[in-house]
C-alpha cells in the first residue's frame, strides 16, 4: 500500500539544511511509489533548484515573501502607518496558506503529513486534520529548544500528533522527560553518498574547510581565532569559509587582523555542490555554537574527510560517535580548537586515521536505508 | 474491518456523566485499529443511552450490560475479556482518561520487547487543582523489559490494571479472572498477571490519568467509616496474595509485597486513624492488628521510622500512640511525643519504652530508636514542635485561640515569648496576636492567644493571598515559627477582620480553616460589603464609554508616560543622587551603599527593589520599585548609577551621570561573551553590549578577574580594583576570633558541637533541574559530625526527616555570613569559590557533572592554580570530607597553599576595606 504523503516545510526554495532533507525524503518516497505533495508555506527569493523526482508535485502556499514581524520600538513605531500595513499584510498572508492548505488536503484521499518545522504546524493546526495522521519533526536540539522559545511551542503544538521525530535518540528521550508522550527518532538522510572517499594528501600543505552560514551560531569567529593561534606553525596550508551571511563583512575584519595566516584565509559563496567543495578540502571544521544533526558534518564524515567538531549537541556527539570518529571539542573555545587543528594538521596519518572512521560511522545514514526507516514510520502511524 | 490490535475494556456504574470523557479519549488514540468494550454494571441512569449515543458514530464501540449489579470492577471486566476479539487487551474506568498515545505507546513496546504485560505511567490529577503527580516514578524512570517477575520485582509497587496492556493468551492459558466480591481486586489479579508472564516491562511513556478527588481522598470521618469495609477486602486480597506466591513457589517476592504493604496500604489506614473518631479507629486498628502480628516484620526496619513507631503502637493495641505517631508522619515531621536521650542515641519516649512487649522479634526500644531523625539534635529553630489547637474565636475584634504544645525536649520554659502570627510567605507577618503558657501536663503545655490582632506588615492582602496560622516562639533572639495543626474535622473555620490598609473592593478578611498536612491556613476573603461594592463597580467598567477610557489611561501609563518622564527629567539639572540596583539581591551593592553613607552621610540614595521591599532598609536610604516611574525619574536626575548589572536598560542616560558596575565576584564558569549560552541567543548578546557600552566603569575584585571581565562584559570603560565588598564584615568578623565567630553562628542557630558545612552550587541554565548530591548518603556518613547548610541548587529537595543534619537556607541571609560560618565549603563552578578564599575557608568542588558543564555547556576560565580538590561523585566527596574531618590541619596543609595562592594572585584576600575602596571610586566619579 502506498499512502498519499504530503510533505509541509516553512519554505522549499532556500538553501538550507532542512530543505535538503524535505527535498531529499520526498524524492526517495516518490520513487518508492507514494504519492507525495512537498508544500512550503512561505516563498523564498531566489529559489534555489533541487533535483527532484518529477512525480513530486511542489506547492507553496503563499504568493509573496512573509515579512518579518515588526520590531517593537515604541508607542509611535508600534501605531505608524507602516507597522499597521505589515501587520495587515502577515493575516492576509497567514489566511492564503491556511486556505491553500485546506485545500490541498481535500484534493484527494487523507494520508500522512509531516511537517518538518513548527510553523508549518502552527498552519496545519487551523485546518481540519481528523483523517490524516501527522508526523511532527524538529530539527534542532533539545538543548537549543530548552535555551530559547521553541521548547514550549514544540511541546503545545506535537502533544497531540501521531509521532514526534527527533534527530537522535537523546534529543527523543529529552523531548519526552519534558513532557512529549509521542516521541521518536529518525536520522536525517545523506544526500549523497560519494563513491570514492577523498584521499589524503600528505606533505606539508592542505585546505582547512567550514562550510555554512556567516552567523554567529555557526561559529566562524572562533574558527578565524583559532586559525590564528596555530597558521604560524603550518605556512603550507589555508583556510577556506565557504558560505555567506550577515556576519561576513565582520569576519573579513576578524581574518584580516590575524596574527598569523591572514593572507591564507579565502572566502566563498555558498556552492550548490557540497560533494564537489569537499574534495578540495584536507580537514573539515564544524565550530557551531548550536546545532541539531548536522548535514554539513555528516556530508564532510562521509566524504573520508578528517573532521573537528564542537560537543554542541546530541546530534554531533551521535554522528561522532562521542568523539571516535570526529574530533569535539568545547564550544567558543579557540585554544582547544587550535590544539586540534595543529594536531590533525600535522600527521597526515592521523588524518587518514580519523577518515576512515567518520565513513565508516555515518554509513547508516545513507539515503537508501533512511528510506527504509521512512517507510517503516509511515506503516507505523498508520496502523 | 480485520482483527483489532487491542481491545479497551470500558467499565461503568452510574457514571453517565463522566463516562464519555473515558470513551472519548479511547476513541481519539492515535492507535486506530482497536476496538471499545464497555461494560455497564447495570446502571440505573443514561448510561445506555450516552453509550449509544457515541456507538452510532464510531463502529468500534460495543456495549455489554451485566444483568444486576455486581458491586465492584471484577465482574464487569471479566466481561470484558470474555468478549474480547484482539490479542492484546487493556483496562479503563469510567471517570478517568487514557493519554492519546496510550495504546500505541503500550502496544509498540509489547510487541518490540516481546512482553506478555507492559506497565505504563499513570498520572494522579488533582481535580481540585489540575495538579498531576506521576504514580510510582521510581518503576517508570526508564524503559525496562526482565525475563520474568522475580527479575523485576519493583513492578510489585505498580499493581493497579490500567496503565497496563496484557497479552490475551497468557491470561488464558493461566486462566486468569478478576476475583469477584472484592475491592483491590487489581491488586491480584496484575500480581498474577505479572508472575505468569515470561517476559515483562515497563515504559516511561505516560498512558493513563487517574483523575483524584482529593477532598474525599484526604482521610475524612465519612471515609475512615467507609474504611472499615474496605479494610477488610484489603486484608483478604493481600491474604490471597500471599497463598499465591506460596504456591508459585515465589516466596522471595513475599518481602517486596509485605514492605510495599507496610508503606503504602498500612500507611493509609493509619492515617485514617490519626483523622477518624475513636469508635471508627478502634474498628480499623482490630481488623488490622491480626494480620500485621501474623505478618513476617522484617521489612519494618525499612519504613521510616514514625510509621515504624506507629505499628509498634498498632501491634501493642495502644490507639493515642499510633495518632501521635502519625502525626510524625502525615505532619511534616511534627514530634508528638517526648523524646529520650540514652547514651549517643534517642527514643520515642512514650510509656512503651521502658517496659513495652517485644514485637516481631525484636525489643521495643528498637523499634522506638530514631537515630534516623534526632530531634534533639535539631537546633531550635529547626525544630518540628507540634502545636495543636483546640478552639479560635473572633468576636468583637478580639481574637482568642487555645491550644497545646508538645515540649519534646523539655526546654519551653527558656522561651522568652509567644505568639500566634498569620503568617503569608517568607518575612511577611499579616496579623499577630500575643500569646501565654497556661498549664503544663507532662510534656504538654497549653497556651492561649488573646488580643486583638495587630497588622505586622499593614500591606494591603492580594486577591487570592494564602499562608499558614504558626505559633513563634522566641528564645535567646531565635524564633521558632511552626504551623499550629489539626484534624481536619476539628480545624477552627473562622473570619478576621484585617486590620491593615485596604484597597478598593480587595479582600478585607482572613478565612481561616484547614490547610496541607494538618495545618491551619488563612486565605484572603471578601465580606460581602465588599463583594457587592466590587460587582457594581465593575458593572460600571463594562460600560464601553469607560472601558475605553480605562484603555486609554493604560495605554498612557504604559507607553507615553515613562517617555515623558524621562524626557522631562533630562531637561532639569543633575542631583546629587545615587541610585543602587540590585541590594536586595547580592551583598556587594548593599555594602557599597552602607560604606558610601559612612564617609558622605549628605548624599542621597535611593535603592530600586524588585517586588516586595524589604523590612531593613537603612533610613538614609529612599526605597523604590525597580522599572516603575518613580525609579526612572530618579535614574534620569542622578549623578550616579551604581549596579551589579541589572538596572534598566530602558532609561537613557545623561551624558555627564557615571554609571558605576560592580562586577565584583570572581569568575569561575565563563560569563557575558565567553559564555556560549550567552552567545547563541543575539537579544542575549546586544544586552551584554549595550549594558558593557554604558558603563563608565566597572568595580572589580583583581586584576585577573578585571582582565576576564572587561571583554566578557563589553565593557568600555577603566577598571577599578576594589575587592569583593560584601566579605568585608565577614572579614571582620572572622579577624575577631572565636568569640565573634561564635556569636555570629548563635545567631544562625548553628550547632556548636559539630562543624558546620556549607552547599552551595552554581545555579544550572537547565531544563530540567536534576541534582546529584545524594542528602541521606550524607546525613548517613557525615551526620554524627557535620551539619550541611543547603544554599542551592534549585532542584534538591531537603526532607524535613533530616533536620538533625542539614537544613535549607535557599534565600535565607547573607551568602559571605554563611560562608564566614562555615568551616568548609562545598561548590563547584560558582563565585562563592573566590568568596571563600578570600576569607580562607577550605573549600571542596563537587562536580558531578563536570565533563557536561567544562566541555558542553558552560565552561569555566583557567583558575591555573589547584584552589580545591575536585570529587565527581557522592562516594568520593563523602571520602573528601571525611579525611578534611579526620585531620582537618594535615588536609589544609595539602590544600590550603593552593587556594591561598589563588586568594592572594585572583580575588586579594579579604581586608574589610573593599566597600570603603568602592565607595571611594564612586565618590572620586560622581561627586569629586
Amino acid at each position: 500500500m502506498s499512502a498519499r504523503v504530503v510533505i509541509a516545510a516553512n519554505t522549499i526554495d532556500e538553501v538550507g539544511g532542512a530543505q535538503r532533507v524535505a527535498h531529499v525524503v520526498a524524492d526517495g518516497l516518490a520513487r518508492r511509489g507514494y504519492a507525495v505533495d512537498l508544500l512550503g508555506i512561505a516563498p523564498y527569493l531566489p529559489p534555489h533548484d533541487y533535483a527532484l523526482d518529477p512525480r513530486v508535485r511542489r506547492v507553496t502556499l503563499m504568493s509573496h515573501e512573509w515579512p518579518a514581524p515588526p520590531k517593537d520600538l515604541g508607542f509611535r513605531a508600534r501605531h505608524s502607518r507602516a507597522t499597521k500595513q505589515r501587520l495587515a499584510t502577515r493575516s492576509l498572508l497567514r489566511a492564503e496558506a491556511v486556505a491553500g492548505l485546506a485545500a490541498l488536503l481535500a484534493d484527494g484521499p487523507p494520508g500522512v503529513i509531516v511537517t518538518t518545522q513548527l510553523w508549518a504546524m502552527e498552519h496545519l493546526a487551523e485546518v481540519p486534520h481528523d483523517d490524516w495522521a501527522v508526523v511532527g519533526q524538529y530539527h534542532s536540539s533539545f538543548e537549543a529548544a530548552a535555551a530559547g522559545r521553541d521548547l514550549a511551542r514544540a511541546i503545545g503544538l506535537y502533544a497531540d500528533v501521531d509521532l514526534v521525530t527527533l534527530l537522535t535518540p537523546a534529543d527523543a528521550d529529552a523531548f519526552r522527560r519534558a513532557g512529549l508522550n509521542n516521541t521518536t527518532w529518525l536520522a536525517n538522510p545523506l544526500a549523497f553518498w560519494p563513491a570514492e572517499p577523498v584521499a589524503v594528501r600528505p606533505g606539508d600543505t592542505g585546505t582547512v574547510m567550514f562550510l555554512g552560514r556567516l552567523a554567529v551560531e555557526k561559529g566562524a569567529g572562533f574558527l578565524l581565532s583559532a586559525w590564528g593561534l596555530v597558521a604560524g606553525e603550518f605556512p603550507g596550508w589555508t583556510l577556506r569559509l565557504a558560505g555567506s551571511g550577515p556576519d561576513e563583512k565582520s569576519l573579513r575584519k576578524q581574518a584580516a587582523g590575524l596574527p598569523a595566516g591572514a593572507d591564507r584565509v579565502q572566502f566563498s559563496p555558498p556552492v550548490a555542490d557540497a560533494e564537489g567543495l569537499l574534495r578540495e578540502a584536507d580537514l573539515f571544521v564544524l565550530p557551531s555554537l548550536t546545532e541539531g544533526l548536522p548535514l554539513a558534518l555528516a556530508e564532510a564524515m562521509a566524504s573520508g574527510l578528517p573532521c573537528i567538531a564542537t560537543d554542541c549537541s546530541a546530534g554531533v556527539r551521535l554522528l561522532s560517535r562521542d568523539g571516535a570518529a570526529a574530533r569535539l571539542v568545547p564550544r567558543a573555545d579557540p585554544a582547544a580548537l587550535g590544539e586540534q587543528m595543529a594536531a590533525l594538521m600535522g600527521s597526515a596519518d592521523d588524518r587518514a586515521a580519523l577518515g576512515r572512521r567518520a565513513r565508516e560511522a555515518v554509513r547508516p545514514y545513507r539515503a537508501d536505508l533512511v528510506m527504509d526507516e521512512w517507510e517503516a514510520l509511515i506503516a507505523r502511524v498508520l496502523r | 474491518m480485520a482483527v483489532p490490535d487491542v481491545t479497551v475494556v470500558v467499565i461503568s456504574f452510574n457514571d453517565a456523566d463522566r463516562l464519555p470523557r473515558a470513551i472519548r479519549s479511547v476513541q481519539r488514540q492515535t492507535l486506530r485499529n482497536l476496538e471499545i468494550v464497555v461494560v455497564d454494571d447495570a446502571s440505573t441512569d443514561g448510561t445506555a443511552d450516552a453509550v449509544a449515543a457515541l456507538a452510532a458514530k464510531d463502529p468500534r464501540i460495543r456495549y455489554e450490560r451485566l444483568e444486576q449489579n455486581s458491586g465492584g470492577c471484577s465482574a464487569p471486566r471479566n466481561r470484558g475479556m470474555d468478549v474480547a476479539q484482539s490479542p492484546w487487551v487493556m483496562f479503563c474506568d469510567s471517570d478517568d482518561e487514557y493519554d492519546r498515545h496510550a495504546c500505541k505507546n503500550l502496544l509498540e513496546a509489547a510487541e518490540r520487547l516481546d512482553a506478555d504485560v507492559v506497565c505504563g505511567t499513570a498520572e494522579r490529577v488533582d481535580v481540585a487543582t489540575g495538579r498531576t503527580r506521576r504514580w510510582r516514578p521510581e518503576v517508570h524512570e526508564s524503559e525496562r523489559v526482565e525475563d520474568g517477575l522475580e527479575a523485576f520485582p519493583e513492578l510489585l509497587n505498580d499493581t493497579i490494571t490500567v496503565n497496563k496492556i496484557f497479552r490475551r493468551s497468557m491470561l488464558e492459558r493461566a486462566g486468569l479472572r478478576f476475583p469477584e466480591g472484592l475491592l483491590f481486586e487489581d491488586q491480584l489479579f496484575t500480581l498474577e498477571a505479572l508472575a505468569s508472564s515470561r517476559r515483562v516491562a515497563a515504559i516511561p511513556e505516560t498512558v493513563y490519568l487517574w483523575y483524584v478527588d482529593r477532598l474525599s481522598d484526604e482521610p475524612s470521618i465519612t471515609q475512615s467509616r467507609h474504611e472499615v469495609r474496605n479494610v477488610e477486602s484489603r486484608i483478604e486480597i493481600n491474604r490471597r496474595i500471599d497463598a499465591f506466591l506460596q504456591a508459585q513457589g515465589l516466596g522471595a517476592l513475599r518481602q517486596i509485597k509485605d514492605l510495599k504493604f507496610l508503606r503504602h496500604d498500612l500507611y493509609l489506614y493509619l492515617s485514617s486513624i490519626l483523622e477518624a473518631d475513636d469508635d471508627t479507629a478502634r474498628a480499623l486498628m482490630d481488623r488490622l492488628i491480626p494480620y500485621v502480628s501474623a505478618m513476617d516484620l522484617g521489612p519494618v526496619w525499612k519504613v521510616r521510622p514514625g510509621l515504624r513507631v506507629a505499628i509498634y503502637h498498632l501491634l501493642v493495641d495502644d490507639l493515642p500512640g499510633v495518632r501521635a505517631a502519625m502525626a510524625m508522619v502525615k505532619w511534616a515531621s511534627v514530634v508528638g511525643e517526648s523524646i529520650v536521650r540514652e547514651g549517643d542515641r534517642e527514643y520515642w519516649g512514650c510509656s512503651h519504652l521502658a517496659s513495652g512487649p517485644p514485637a516481631g522479634g525484636r525489643l521495643a526500644r528498637d523499634w522506638l530508636d530514631l537515630a534516623d531523625v534526632q530531634p534533639l539534635r535539631v537546633p531550635f529553630s529547626q525544630r518540628r514542635f507540634l502545636h495543636e489547637v483546640a478552639s479560635m474565636d473572633y468576636v468583637g475584634g478580639v481574637l482568642s485561640a487555645r491550644g497545646t504544645t508538645v515540649d519534646y525536649d523539655g526546654t519551653l520554659d527558656a522561651v522568652d515569648s509567644l505568639e500566634l502570627r498569620f503568617v503569608a510567605g517568607p518575612g511577611r507577618v499579616v496579623l499577630a496576636v500575643p500569646a501565654q503558657w497556661e498549664a503544663t501536663s507532662g510534656a504538654v503545655r497549653a497556651w492561649r492567644a488573646t488580643g486583638p490582632p495587630a497588622a505586622v506588615d499593614p500591606a494591603p492582602l492580594a486577591a487570592h493571598e494564602r499562608g499558614t496560622v504558626m505559633l513563634a516562639m522566641a528564645r535567646g533572639g531565635v524564633v521558632s515559627a511552626l504551623p499550629v495543626r489539626a484534624c481536619t474535622e476539628q480545624a477552627p473555620r473562622v473570619e478576621i477582620d484585617h486590620p491593615g490598609t485596604r484597597v478598593t473592593d480587595g479582600p478585607d478578611l482572613l478565612a481561616v480553616g484547614p490547610y496541607d498536612f494538618g495545618a491551619i491556613g488563612w486565605r484572603a476573603a471578601a465580606s460581602p460589603a465588599v463583594r457587592r461594592s466590587a460587582r457594581r463597580r465593575a458593572s460600571r467598567r463594562s460600560a464601553p464609554v469607560i472601558r475605553s477610557l480605562l484603555a486609554l489611561a493604560a495605554t498612557i501609563r504604559a507607553d507615553i508616560l515613562p517617555g515623558l518622564v524621562q524626557r522631562l527629567g533630562l531637561l532639569l539639572p543633575a542631583r546629587n543622587l545615587v541610585v543602587l540596583d540590585g541590594a536586595e539581591r547580592r551583598d556587594d551593592i548593599r555594602a557599597i551603599g552602607e560604606a558610601l553613607h559612612a564617609s558622605r552621610p549628605g548624599l542621597a540614595q535611593a535603592w530600586a527593589y524588585r517586588g516586595a521591599v524589604p523590612t531593613d532598609v537603612p533610613s538614609y536610604a529612599r526605597a523604590v520599585a525597580r522599572y516603575g516611574l518613580r525609579h526612572q525619574w530618579l535614574m534620569v536626575r542622578a549623578r550616579l548609577w551604581l549596579d551589579d548589572g541589572t538596572s534598566p536598560l530602558t532609561v537613557r542616560r545623561r551624558r555627564s551621570t557615571r554609571a558605576v558596575m560592580a562586577a565584583c565576584d570572581v569568575p569561575v564558569h565563563r560569563i557575558g561573551l565567553d559564555d556560549p549560552g550567552v552567545l547563541v541567543s543575539p537579544p542575549a548578546v546586544r544586552e551584554v553590549r549595550r549594558r558593557g557600552g554604558r558603563t563608565t566603569s566597572v568595580l572589580v575584585a583583581s586584576d585577573w578577574t578585571a582582565d576576564i571581565i572587561r571583554p566578557a562584559l563589553a565593557v568600555r570603560g577603566p577598571a577599578a580594583v576594589v575587592g569583593q565588598p560584601r566579605a568585608d564584615r565577614a572579614a571582620q568578623v572572622l579577624r575577631s576570633g572565636t568569640v565573634a565567630i561564635a556569636a555570629l553562628r548563635a545567631g544562625l542557630d548553628l550547632p556548636a558541637d559539630r562543624r558546620i558545612v556549607l552547599y552551595d552550587p552554581v545555579a544550572r541554565a537547565s531544563a530540567v533541574p536534576v541534582s546529584d548530591f545524594d542528602l541521606d548518603a550524607w546525613a548517613g556518613a557525615l551526620g554524627a559530625h557535620c551539619y550541611l547548610l543547603v544554599r542551592g541548587p534549585a532542584g534538591l529537595d531537603v526532607p524535613a526527616r533530616l533536620a538533625y543534619a542539614v537544613r535549607d537556607v535557599r534565600g535565607a541571609g547573607d551568602q559571605a555570613d554563611w560562608v564566614a560560618a562555615s568551616d568548609l565549603v562545598i561548590s563547584d563552578y560558582s563565585s562563592v569559590i573566590g568568596l571563600a578564599a578570600a576569607l580562607d575557608v577550605p573549600v571542596v568542588c563537587f562536580e558531578p557533572d563536570h565533563d557536561t558543564f567544562v566541555r558542553r555547556t558552560t565552561g569555566v576560565y583557567e583558575l591555573q592554580v589547584a584552589v580545591a580538590p575536585v570529587v565527581m561523585s557522592m562516594e568520593s566527596l563523602v571520602d573528601e570530607v571525611s579525611s578534611w574531618l579526620d585531620d582537618p590541619i594535615a588536609w589544609d596543609a595539602l590544600h590550603g597553599p593552593g587556594r591561598r595562592s589563588f586568594a592572594q594572585q585572583r580575588c586579594a584576600p579579604a581586608d574589610g576595606q573593599s566597600a570603603a575602596r568602592a565607595a571611594a571610586v564612586v565618590l572620586d566619579e560622581g561627586f569629586a
